[in-house]
């Protein structure tokens, strides 16, 4: 090697960056050679030098620009639910207010049925309980209480 | 893989100084340097819950600095060509007669602004945000080998320059 990749071997060993075999060769040279140590010194004062530099801070404005831009870019929640199909064993979606629709159309159609059954079987002064349990829906139970002449849902 | 939602906002608090500082240093205008950084940041929201390696976060960060960077380097002087490999290591645009008047520390980071920008960010980054080569080879897309070249010019070029600087101010 010449003094000149000597000199390439100094800006790696003060970046940290020789293999300990590559260094030993380099200490070696740097013992008799008096310009490559001239290099290390000056390679050294270069970087005190440019470290004495205090980083400019960001400004202020940048935080209210970059996290504006990121809220605007932020995902929304998610507009599609997932319903499993038990039928053909696999999931589909459907957006929120169709599901709410589709629920909202089942129970008041169950009500109104079981409204409808319940006055065609009543008897005029006995009162009774339906009860009617929605499966498409398992966690809504839907009582019609009979009464005279009202309905009412619970 | 990271998460995009709260992990955004504490990757930009831990590197908006850091990317900002990387971008004025390189763009040498306060304003250049936070639109870029403001894209970074808005790109890096955009894909962090892709990145797969969280190792090479900063890597990658730096990595999209430098194309927002450079992307405003190449609209101020659209004629330059930046990866260009030559010999000609400075950037002749920049009054050299403004040097003179300035104080060391001054002239140093005067002599980077006027270094080519492909060998004034190998220094930034290494001697700055004190990333190996490893990260700067992935950073910038050279080879590390490349890197240990291109970062021996640059200095040696730095002491020339600050040299023949230092020698013609104590001369006046």
């Amino acid at each position: 090697m010449n003094c000149d990749e000597y000199q390439e071997q100094v800006s790696a060993l003060i970046d940290n960056e020789l293999a300990d075999r590559e260094s030993e060769l380099l200490f070696t040279h740097l013992s008799e050679c008096a310009v490559c140590r001239a290099t290390l010194r000056s390679e050294l004062e270069l970087r005190a030098n440019l470290r004495e530099d205090i980083p400019p801070l960001a400004p202020k404005e940048l935080d209210m620009r970059v996290l504006s831009a990121a809220k605007k870019s932020r995902p929304s929640e998610p507009d599609r639910i997932a319903i499993p199909a038990m039928i053909w064993q696999r999931r589909f979606s459907m957006r929120v207010p169709v599901v709410a629709a589709a629920a909202f159309l089942l129970i008041f159609g169950s009500v109104l049925l079981s409204a409808i059954w319940a006055e065609s079987n009543q008897t005029a002064d006995v009162r009774r309980v339906q009860t009617v349990f929605l499966t498409a829906v398992p966690a809504v139970e839907v009582r019609a209480y009979t009464m005279q002449p009202m309905t009412t849902t619970q | 893989m990271i998460d995009g939602g709260q992990s955004f906002v504490h990757v930009y608090h831990r590197y908006k100084h850091r990317v900002y500082a990387y971008c004025y240093r390189l763009l040498r205008h306060p304003q250049n340097a936070e639109d870029a950084a403001q894209e970074t940041f808005v790109k890096i929201h955009r894909s962090l819950d892709q990145l797969e390696n969280a190792a090479s976060l900063q890597a990658w960060i730096f990595s999209i600095a430098r194309n927002e960077a450079f992307t405003i380097l190449r609209r101020l002087r659209p004629t330059e060509e930046l990866e260009a490999e030559t010999e000609n290591v400075w950037d002749e645009d920049n009054p050299l007669e403004k040097v003179v008047q300035r104080e060391r520390a001054g002239i140093v980071q005067h002599c980077l602004g006027l270094l080519k920008p492909t060998y004034r960010e190998l220094l930034i980054l290494k001697e700055y945000e004190q990333l190996s080569y490893a990260e700067i080879s992935q950073a910038t897309g050279a080879s590390e080998s490349a890197v240990k070249s291109g970062l021996f010019k640059a200095r040696r070029a730095m002491r020339k320059k600050l040299e023949s600087i230092l020698k013609e101010r104590n001369e006046i």
